[in-house]
Formats: structure tokens, C-alpha cells, sequence
């Protein structure tokens, strides 16, 4: 064993398997378990990325968690009328945000106000929407749940409908060792199900692994995308800094969103939104918190010629950024070197 | 070299969690019982549903909800010299549910001479991921588009109110600094508590909806009929519900 290199690492995991023993070893008096035990899966950090924001230790991953969240991410009944599930706008083949549409679907033929975001990586993310409203991965299914132009119904509603289906007392059973189905039960399988999507097998993570190499174009592309500054928010091995900035995109008058400031009250965060990752950004168009851009190359024609400076405008976009359309095709050929088909085409994430 | 400092740690880490549960301790088991007794009012009159109430403002109102959480319970003991709270209990009382307005409290010593409790949910609670008991977010004290919970409510109709509906809806919360619209609201018991053996103590306090709209802020149903974000409005009605409560009497 390599103490002296890892020696958190090793320290950490003993004490992890220690503690389990010891506590085993001190139980007395526990009766015979009601439900099979189940069965723990381990959660790998990709080699280089951050230790995840995520506490697992509240929320331990198994197999029938996993499945349990898996089964409700797909189940309508989460919906009003049925037809509204968390899937119907993070499409697997979408990279889980919504496929070719800047706003989504919702109950009564209603529409969202702002792109869904793929809902892969979510372990590393501190808070959700846009404007970061949302405090904690297992609260955030609750947002759409309720939301009247999303999945428009009540959580006691989704309760009693799952209570009422022997489908789900039987996997609640299988996951928490009886069918007590609760709102704290529900979301965290949905959090179980969602953290396992993990976005690492991209072209880039291979070439970052030695194992392919970009053509020239995406190497003068992944060049660019550091020369310019685009990383110094869209930060590696993420590609995102999870930092609200303007980027100088005048409000929309019809949706009136300003962003963070809903949640802070401040008006200094009038404007800024949350750093989207670009991993998968071939899948995940429009783009833009309210999809306003059609595709890539709008997206960096707003950087070189389309921001509109502000009172909150991000210093290092004010100026704009000076890119070539030769630079723009480099820069995209790189992009597109994100896009993870093992994401997108994993069975374990696909319909039960 | 290294596995036996791994030896080490394993049985410091098994002792450790070994003693945990432990006798040796000097802090009492909560083993008496206290109750706390909360009675609605509107001003004068008690507090009913579909009843007609007028605030300090003039302002006639029918009464649809009126609910609050209750937290971080705490007694002060004259001997121990110490506060005893009641961690991790969150309760949710409800005009819509008479049980809800009796809290059964276990405490480990007889004699009590303060009462101290949170009006609302610490901000630990609102930053903490999804809870179950009184804090399931199906309660409807939680708002899921703005990680937080509603620490108190106050709902109705009047027709002074440009809301539509003639909607009178106050949602009062927010937990971050300088939107903290939880109050700990303390009492020195003039009847101390002495839990007698084989009973228990009582305390009952009231709870006064009225006292939203006056007492630090002059606040009007027709100006603001509306609350539903954390911010300056919910602060000035927290800072009046802060003095809502009464503690009517100590019953041993």
C-alpha cells in the first residue's frame, strides 16, 4: 500500500470500513432485518475532477435506490395528468436536457420559461436553475413537480399515487426496507438515479487520458478555448465554474427574468445566470438560460458582436470577444469533442 | 509500518464508536414531561376559520389559514445553570388541526425557570436537503423554486385587497443573514416549571394573528395583501409576530 502518496485517500477509506465493522459490532439487540439488505454501489470520482459537492454519506447509493429513482424519473404519475414525467423534458438522447427546444413542455399546454439543462453531472453542482434558487440536489425534483406549467401537481398528490401503486411499494421496500413511501424517499432515490449519470467518456476525456488525439482543427479549437477566456468560466474538467456572470444578453420582455437577483434580492446579480457546462453542448441546443440560441454559431457571434453591456455585464466579456469565422469553426470542431455517446446511449439510463 | 497505524486507528475508531452510547455520561435522560399548550387567537376573540377579524389598520379580513412552526425548544434550569434544548424537534401548529397546538416534550430535569423556542426553522434545517416529520415540503411551508421554508402563515380574504381573489396571503420566511424570518422568542416563567412525579407540567401560551400587522410595523392589507418571497415585507411581518406570543399561565 502506497501510504505516503494517497494517505487521505487510504485513511478515509479505512476508517469508512472500520466504522462500519465497529458499528456492526456494537449493535446488540437489532432484529432480523424486515427486507433483504440493500446493495451498496460505490461512487467513482473521474481521475483529476473535484471531490463531488454531493454528501453521499446522507444519501448512500444501492442498486435498489439506483433503480427506484430510475423507475420515477420515467414515472408519469409524478405529473398532473400523467403525461409529464422528469423525463418528458431530460430526454436521454438529449443528454438529458430537452431535445431542439429553447423552452420545454408542461401541463395544459403550457411552456417552461427557461432551457432545460442536461441533468448529468449534478454530483459536482452546489445549486440548480439558472438563478441557483434550489439549495440542494434532493429538492430539486420538487421545483418541477410543482411548477403549474411543468408537472403542475401537489407532493401530497405524487405521494398518495405512488402509495397507491403496488409497483412502487415493492421498490421502496427493495431500497429502504419497507414501502413508507415519503417525500424525503422519493427525491433522494430521484437523486440516486440522477448522480449515477456521470458525463466523463467524451472524446476530450479520452485524448486527456492519452488514449486518442484531437484532429488539428479541435486542437487549434481547444487552444482558442483557453486563449480567448472561454475557460476562465467554462472551467475544466467541468467546463463550468458554477458562477453566476452576465454575459450580456438583454432581458427578454416577455419572461422578464433577471436571474439571480430573484433569489438574492440584489440587484447587483440582476442578469447573471449560472455557468452552463459544455460538456454535451452538440446535444443540449438552443442555448442560453431561455434558449435564444439557435446553435453554436449564434452563441459566439453574441460573444463577438452581440453583448449588450449593463450595470452587471462580466468584465472579461464587455469588450467582446475578437474571434476570426475560421477561430469560430476551430472552436466549435473542439466542442464538439464533448459530446458523450456512453452518456447518452447507457442502457442503465434509458426507459425501465 | 503503515498497517499498524491503520491497527491503531481501527481500534480508536471502534472504541470511539463504541462509547458513544455509553453510560458514563452526567447529562440526565429526558425523562419528564412538559407540554406546551398553543391557543389561536385574533386580538380578543379566538381564532376560527371563516370568521371575520379587524386589524389595527381598520382592515376587516375572513381567516382561511393561520399556521407556524415551533423549534429548537429550549428550558433553562436555575441549578445546572444551563439551556436544555430539544434538538432536532420541529413542529408545525396548525389552525386546521387541533392536535397539532399540543407539543408533548420529554426534558431531563423537574425544575425550569425560562421557556425559549424558535418561531420558524433554523437556517441549518433550510440548507440541509429534503426533510421528513413537520418539514416535508408536502406540508406546503416550503418553497421548492427557492430552497426554504415558510416559517409562518397567514391567509384569508378581504375586500380591501387589489390581490385577485381579494387574496390576503402572507408566507413568511427566509433564512439568510439580514432575511432571517425565524424569531426566538423567550419567557421567563413567573410560575416556574416543577414537573410533579407521575405528571407533568403545562404551559400555555397564545398566539395572537392581529399582532402581524401592528407592534413594530404599522402594515396594511391594502398596501401589501401579498407576501410570497423572502425580503424587506417578510422581515417587518416577522418583526411583528415576534411579539405574538403570550405565556398565559404554567400549570404544574
Amino acid at each position: 500500500m502506497r501510504c505516503t502518496k494517497n494517505i487521505w485517500l487510504c485513511l478515509s477509506v479505512i476508517a469508512v470500513v472500520i466504522g462500519v465493522i465497529g458499528v456492526h459490532s456494537c449493535k446488540k439487540t437489532d432484529a432480523a432485518p424486515s427486507a433483504p439488505t440493500p446493495t451498496p454501489v460505490s461512487f467513482t470520482v473521474p481521475n483529476g475532477w473535484p471531490q463531488p459537492a454531493y454528501d453521499f454519506t446522507k444519501n448512500p447509493l444501492t442498486q435498489e435506490g439506483i433503480a427506484l429513482g430510475r423507475a420515477l424519473f420515467y414515472e408519469g404519475k409524478l405529473s398532473k395528468d400523467g403525461n409529464f414525467p422528469c423525463a418528458s423534458c431530460h430526454q436521454n438522447f438529449a443528454a438529458f436536457a430537452t431535445f431542439d427546444h429553447n423552452f420545454s413542455h408542461g401541463f395544459n399546454n403550457s411552456f417552461t420559461t427557461r432551457n432545460a439543462p442536461g441533468t448529468f453531472n449534478l454530483a459536482w453542482l452546489k445549486n440548480f436553475h439558472y438563478d441557483g434558487g434550489i439549495n440542494h440536489l434532493d429538492l430539486q425534483p420538487l421545483a418541477p413537480i410543482t411548477a403549474p406549467n411543468e408537472m403542475a401537481e401537489t407532493i401530497a398528490n405524487v405521494i398518495n399515487k405512488l402509495q397507491n401503486d403496488a409497483k412502487y411499494r415493492q421498490l421502496f421496500t427493495a431500497a429502504y426496507g419497507d414501502d413508507n413511501i415519503t417525500t424525503e424517499r422519493m427525491t433522494k432515490a430521484l437523486s440516486q438515479f440522477m448522480l449515477t449519470m456521470v458525463s466523463n467518456n467524451s472524446k476530450y476525456d479520452l485524448v486527456k487520458a492519452g488514449k486518442a488525439t484531437f484532429t488539428l482543427p479541435e486542437q487549434l479549437g481547444y487552444d482558442l478555448f483557453k486563449n480567448k477566456g472561454c475557460v476562465s468560466c467554462h472551467t475544466e474538467p467541468l467546463f463550468t465554474n458554477n458562477d453566476y456572470i452576465n454575459i450580456g444578453m438583454p432581458v427578454d420582455p416577455t419572461t422578464n427574468d433577471y436571474g439571480r437577483m430573484r433569489v438574492t434580492n440584489n440587484r447587483t446579480d440582476s442578469l447573471k445566470f449560472k455557468v452552463p457546462t459544455l460538456r454535451n453542448v452538440q446535444l443540449t441546443f438552443p442555448y442560453g438560460h431561455d434558449g435564444r440560441f439557435t446553435n453554436l454559431d449564434a452563441v459566439l457571434e453574441h460573444y463577438r458582436s452581440g453583448v449588450v453591456n449593463g450595470p452587471t455585464t462580466d468584465a472579461r466579456v464587455r469588450n467582446r470577444i475578437a474571434l476570426s469565422n475560421f477561430e469560430i469553426g476551430q472552436i466549435k470542431a473542439f466542442l464538439n469533442t464533448l459530446t458523450d455517446t456512453v452518456l447518452t446511449k447507457n442502457p442503465a439510463f434509458a426507459q425501465p | 509500518m503503515c498497517l499498524k497505524i491503520w491497527g491503531f486507528i481501527a481500534i480508536a475508531i471502534i472504541t470511539a464508536a463504541c462509547g458513544r452510547e455509553g453510560s458514563g455520561t452526567n447529562v440526565n435522560p429526558p425523562a419528564y414531561d412538559v407540554q406546551l399548550r398553543f391557543i389561536n387567537f385574533m386580538g380578543g376573540d379566538t381564532a376560527k376559520v371563516n370568521n371575520n377579524y379587524t386589524n389595527a389598520a381598520g382592515e376587516v379580513f375572513i381567516l382561511s389559514n393561520f399556521q407556524y412552526y415551533i423549534s429548537n425548544i429550549a428550558f433553562y434550569n436555575n441549578t445546572t445553570n444551563r439551556w436544555e434544548t430539544l434538538d432536532g424537534q420541529y413542529y408545525l401548529v396548525s389552525i386546521a388541526s387541533d392536535s397539532s397546538r399540543t407539543i408533548n416534550l420529554k426534558v431531563s430535569n423537574r425544575n425550569y425557570s425560562q421557556l425559549r423556542f424558535l418561531l420558524g426553522v433554523d437556517s441549518t434545517r433550510n440548507v440541509s436537503g429534503v426533510q421528513s416529520g413537520a418539514l416535508d415540503p408536502l406540508n406546503g411551508m416550503f418553497w421548492t423554486w427557492n430552497s426554504g421554508y415558510i416559517m409562518a402563515k397567514l391567509e384569508g380574504r378581504s375586500n380591501v385587497s387589489t390581490a385577485p381573489a381579494n387574496s390576503m396571503s402572507y408566507h413568511i420566511g427566509g433564512f439568510r443573514t439580514g432575511e432571517n424570518a425565524a424569531r426566538t422568542i423567550t419567557f421567563n416563567l413567573t410560575t416556574p416549571i416543577n414537573i410533579p412525579t407521575n405528571g407533568k407540567s403545562v404551559a400555555t401560551l397564545h398566539a395572537d394573528g392581529l399582532k402581524w400587522f401592528t407592534g413594530v410595523h404599522n402594515l396594511r392589507i391594502a398596501t401589501q395583501a401579498i407576501v410570497h418571497n423572502p425580503g424587506v415585507a417578510a422581515m417587518q411581518f416577522a418583526d411583528n409576530y415576534e411579539r405574538m406570543f403570550t405565556l398565559v399561565n404554567v400549570q404544574n
